[in-house]
């Protein structure tokens, strides 16, 4: 029994002790952190998005924690003001040492205060277009449509154009359509204008607006832009195409492919070409297709 | 335009069906024990028919509508059928722009579409909300950022109630507009908030919905929209058919006149 005593007195007397409390406390600390942010966002849950709600949770989390690695400090006796002047050189030299990860928690920051776009917005950055599932100190992490999980730095994400598309309501779908030199473009733009309204998803206002943007190599090109609600921003774009493409084969609107025309020498009548099938030739060649062991291959060449 | 109602509420027996239909349109609904099943036939062209309420005719086509069912532990025999406004405001135009002059009083109607609901009774749990005809979406506000998403289109603003149609698919709403403002008002649209006024049924069965007033200031921008706590005087015997969708205490509501009028 003295032994323990002794042995306990022993481990008071050193540093391990301190130590040992410090973890101890470090580690409650953590665990009551961790549960008081949690039931904080649980209680603002129905005030805040989730965004906000990731905020709230990381800013009480972190604020206790770094009162609880305070007091831990403290208690195994060391000074805290040695530690911040410490911590001053220890950051400038960290700073050289990890300057991406720098910039990139600076950016996070930026990007947590500008709130250009917040958690379950769809967003385009670069050729990346994805549902914001997380906005970290470091990253942003994206679901792409095809289920990837994408991970952008922060710094990237400041420094390039990001396009929220979900900020506004509705979403503009531009049509581009091409049809033939001959068709009467009135006709076709009453016809478009008349889909349009017929089409329940395509908003009446802002109204659709017909744009011829010019005269192409085979065909006039227009642009119809058709305004929906943003979630049926698809559908309407498959529906109006669908439709629009049903419509010209029933008025007989040609929607014309590049076309190449032949000319021999001036602006005369067009080069006649005409196909001719030469019944010998074509057995040649048929039974050249079926017989390829009999066809000498060209080693010369 | 019907002089029986259509709506209220109906017994069915087990595998008992019952059909509402305007013309090619048609929404059925049968009893099962332990479910109900739901068919709905809808068509392109609004049509000004008058409502059936019957057996489902046998030239149906029910293999092209929706179809749907809904599961019950032990399905009640009494159904409760009510027609709603729409579940967002409605947008209507007149036909041409109408200026209303400075320090004057115009009283316009509105006919907008009536959904479909079905509620099993006596728990009242929805087991359909449907429009007989679907108006088309529209966005109503100052600017492509700023507004709120509407219905239009298969509506119309009259200013003298003769020329409104009496269907029983469409209920009306008398609008009355006072401008004190030193300006004339022009009114291209009108966003008739029809989410927060009531059903009244008149004694032909003809709908219609509380009467609304907008009280244009003098020289505010803002204006009062008030709702009448009351059916209209159109509306000759009067019954409360339902209740708004989103339910709201206050009879005086100041919105913004780009909020109403365009």
């Amino acid at each position: 029994m003295k032994d323990i005593i002794a042995f306990i007195d022993l481990l008071k007397a050193s540093h391990l002790f301190a130590l040992c409390q410090a973890l101890l406390l470090f580690i409650i600390g953590f665990i009551i952190a961790k549960l008081i942010s949690t039931a904080v966002v649980k209680l603002a849950k129905h005030k805040l998005t989730a965004h906000g709600q990731l905020f709230l949770k990381r800013l009480v989390f972190y604020g206790l924690l770094a009162l609880v690695t305070i007091s831990a400090l403290d208690n195994v006796g060391i000074d805290l003001s040695i530690m911040l002047g410490a911590a001053g050189i220890f950051t400038v030299a960290l700073g050289f040492a990890s300057q991406t990860s720098a910039s990139n928690l600076i950016s996070g920051l930026f990007l947590m205060i500008e709130r250009p776009f917040s958690i379950t917005d769809v967003i385009k950055v670069n050729d990346i277009t994805g549902e914001v599932i997380s906005i970290d100190l470091l990253s942003v992490k994206l679901r792409t449509f095809d289920n990837l999980f994408v991970r952008i730095p922060n710094e990237s994400m400041i420094k390039s154009a990001v396009t929220t598309l979900t900020k506004y309501p509705i979403r503009r779908a531009d049509l581009k359509i091409g049809i033939a030199y001959k068709e009467d473009i009135e006709k076709v733009r009453n016809l478009l204008l008349d889909l349009a309204s017929k089409n329940l998803i395509c908003l009446e206002e802002p109204a659709p607006v017909f744009i011829l943007t010019g005269f192409g190599s085979s065909s006039i090109d227009i642009q119809f832009s058709v305004w929906s609600r943003r979630e049926n921003f698809l559908a309407l774009k498959n529906s109006m195409y669908t439709e629009i493409k049903n419509a010209f084969d029933q008025q007989g609107i040609e929607i014309p492919f590049p076309h190449v025309s032949l000319y021999a020498g001036t602006a005369t009548a067009a080069f006649p070409v005409s196909a001719t099938v030469n019944d010998n030739l074509n057995g040649k060649a048929e039974a050249s297709a079926t017989e390829p062991s009999q066809i000498e291959p060209n080693t010369k060449s | 335009m019907a002089e029986t109602a259509w709506w209220g509420e109906f017994m069915f027996n087990l595998k008992q069906q019952r059909c509402w239909r305007l013309g090619d349109r048609s929404i059925i609904l049968q009893r099962f024990e332990n479910e109900w099943n739901s068919w709905n036939l809808e068509s392109d062209v609004e049509n000004d028919e008058d409502m059936v309420v019957g057996e489902p005719v046998e030239d149906c086509c029910i293999e092209q509508a929706k179809f749907g069912r809904y599961l019950q532990q032990s399905t009640s025999e009494r159904i409760q059928v009510l027609p709603l406004l729409a579940d967002r405001s409605v947008v209507a135009r007149p036909d041409t722009p109408l200026t209303l002059l400075a320090g004057e009083k115009a009283r316009l109607y509105v006919s907008t579409p009536i959904w479909f609901s079905a509620k099993l009774q006596p728990k009242g749990e929805k087991l359909l909300d449907l429009p007989f005809w679907r108006p088309s979406d529209s966005w109503f506000g100052p600017s492509t950022r700023i507004g709120q998403i509407c219905y239009a289109k298969y509506t119309a603003a009259r200013i003298q109630l003769t020329n409104i149609e009496k269907r029983a698919h469409r209920a009306i709403t008398p609008i009355t507009v006072i401008n004190n403002h030193s300006e004339s008002l022009t009114i291209e649209r009108i966003n008739v908030p029809v989410t927060l006024l009531h059903l009244y049924s008149d004694e032909a069965s003809q709908l219609w919905t509380t009467g609304i007033s907008v009280h244009r200031g003098s020289h505010i921008d803002n204006v009062e929209l008030h709702l009448d706590k009351h059916a209209p005087v159109e509306a000759i015997s009067s019954v409360l058919v339902s209740n708004p969708r989103v339910a709201s205490e206050q009879s005086i509501l100041i919105r913004s006149i780009s909020s109403l009028f365009a």
